[in-house]
C-alpha cells in the first residue's frame, strides 16, 4: 500500500484546514446575514473576514505547494472526460478560493468597513466607501460562495465515487501521509 | 504753514472715514457664521481593531476670531446629534438610541468657549464648556486657523471617552473601543 502514491504531509494538512474554514466560512456567512444588529453580528462579520483573508494566504501556499511538489496522479484507467473535469473543477476551486476573499474585500472596502486581520493588521482599502458598489458586491460574494459549496459538493462527491464505487483509493490519498512528506 | 480750512476739513474727513474703515474691517475679520456645506465635523471609533469614520451633517455655529487677539475670540458650536451618520442606516439607528446619544433627550451636543489662547506652535486653544448626552464638562479644544478666501478655516480635533459620557450600551463593549476622535474642519464666512 505504501508505494501507491501520496500526497505530502503538507499539502493534505492546507486540504483539511481549507475545507474546515471554507465550510466554517461559509455556515458563519449565511448565519450572520440574517441577525439582527448586534455586537455579535459585527463580531461575527469580523470573524468572517479573518477566516476569507486566512483562505486566501493558505490558497497561496497551497499554490506554491502544488508547484513544487508535483501531486500524485489520477489513478490509471481513468476516463478522460473525467480526467479533464477533475482539472477543471479543481482549476475552479482554487480560483474560487482566491476570488470570493477577495471580493470580501472590495465589499468591506466599498461598505467602508476596513478589513483588519485578526483586529491587528489593516489591510489596505481597495475602493472607496460606494453603497451602490458594495451592494452589487455583495450579491457577487453570494453568488460565488454558492458556487464554491456547489463545486465542493461535486469535488466530494466525486471523492467518494471514486473510493465506493471505483475502489481506487482516490479519497483515501487525502488521508494517507506519503513517505516524502 | 498757511492756514487752509479745506485741507484741514480734509484731513478730519480722512480721519473720521479711516477709523470708520478699521473699525468695519476689524468687525468684518472678526465675526463668522459656521458654512455647515463645506464644514466637515467627523467621527473616529475604533471596532474590533477596524478605524470606523461617522460624520454629523448637520450643526451650526458662530465665531469670533481675533488672530492678534486670542482673548477676544469666542466660539459657539451646536450639532444636531440625529445626524450622525456612518452611512448605513442600522448603526445610525443604534446609535440614536438612549444608551447611545440618546437623541430624543439630547438632540443637541455643544461647545461654547470661555476664552481663547494662543500656544507656542501656532495654533490655539479653545476653553470652554462641551455638553454632550446633558452633561456639561470644562474641555480645551486645540485648533489651527487659516484664511481661505473670504472664509476663515478651523481645525482641530478633540478626544472623548464613551464612557465618561455614557455613550454605549455595555453590550458593546467587547467590539467597540472606548476612546472615540472627533475632528473638525469648520469653514466660517464673514457676516
Amino acid at each position: 500500500m505504501n508505494a501507491e502514491p501520496h500526497y505530502t504531509r503538507t499539502a493534505i494538512t492546507l486540504h483539511w484546514l481549507l475545507a474546515v474554514l471554507i465550510f466554517g466560512g461559509f455556515g458563519l456567512g449565511l448565519y450572520m446575514h440574517d441577525l439582527p444588529f448586534s455586537p455579535q453580528k459585527l463580531k461575527l462579520y469580523s470573524w468572517h473576514k479573518w477566516i476569507g483573508v486566512s483562505v486566501f494566504l493558505l490558497v497561496l501556499i497551497r499554490g506554491i505547494w502544488r508547484i513544487t511538489h508535483r501531486p500524485p496522479p489520477l489513478p490509471p484507467g481513468m476516463p478522460a472526460w473525467q480526467r479533464r473535469a477533475a482539472h477543471i473543477s479543481h482549476g475552479g476551486l482554487y480560483l474560487l478560493m482566491l476570488v470570493i476573499p477577495l471580493s470580501g474585500w472590495l465589499m468591506s472596502s466599498a461598505s467602508g468597513f476596513k478589513v483588519v486581520y485578526f483586529g491587528v493588521i489593516p489591510l489596505p482599502d481597495l475602493l472607496d466607501k460606494n453603497k451602490a458598489v458594495a451592494e452589487v458586491l455583495v450579491e457577487v460574494h453570494e453568488i460565488l460562495a454558492f458556487t464554491l459549496v456547489a463545486l465542493v459538493v461535486v469535488h466530494a462527491a466525486a471523492a467518494i465515487k471514486h473510493q465506493f464505487i471505483d475502489h481506487d483509493g482516490t479519497l483515501m490519498r487525502m488521508f494517507r501521509i506519503g513517505r516524502d512528506g | 504753514m498757511r492756514y487752509c480750512p479745506a485741507s484741514m476739513l480734509y484731513g478730519l474727513r480722512l480721519l473720521v472715514l479711516g477709523t470708520a474703515g478699521m473699525i468695519t474691517l476689524a468687525y468684518a475679520a472678526g465675526l463668522w457664521t459656521v458654512n455647515a456645506d463645506d464644514s466637515e465635523i467627523s467621527v473616529r471609533f475604533k471596532q474590533m481593531g477596524v478605524p470606523v469614520s461617522a460624520r454629523f451633517d448637520r450643526f451650526e455655529g458662530r465665531i469670533q476670531f481675533d488672530p492678534a487677539v486670542p482673548r477676544n475670540s469666542s466660539a459657539r458650536i451646536t450639532v444636531d446629534t440625529a445626524s450622525f451618520d456612518i452611512g448605513d442606516e442600522d448603526y445610525n439607528a443604534e446609535v440614536r438610541k438612549p444608551e447611545w446619544l440618546a437623541t430624543e433627550q439630547y438632540p443637541q451636543a455643544s461647545f461654547v468657549s470661555t476664552s481663547v489662547s494662543a500656544d507656542a506652535q501656532g495654533s490655539f486653544i479653545a476653553h470652554g464648556d462641551f455638553t454632550l448626552k446633558g452633561r456639561t464638562e470644562a474641555r480645551d479644544i486645540r485648533f489651527s486657523t487659516e484664511a481661505d478666501g473670504d472664509a476663515q478655516v478651523f481645525e482641530g480635533s478633540l478626544t472623548l471617552s464613551r464612557k465618561a459620557y455614557s455613550i454605549g450600551d455595555p453590550d458593546w463593549n467587547e467590539v467597540l473601543e472606548d476612546e472615540v476622535v472627533i475632528n473638525f474642519r469648520v469653514v466660517a464666512t464673514a457676516d
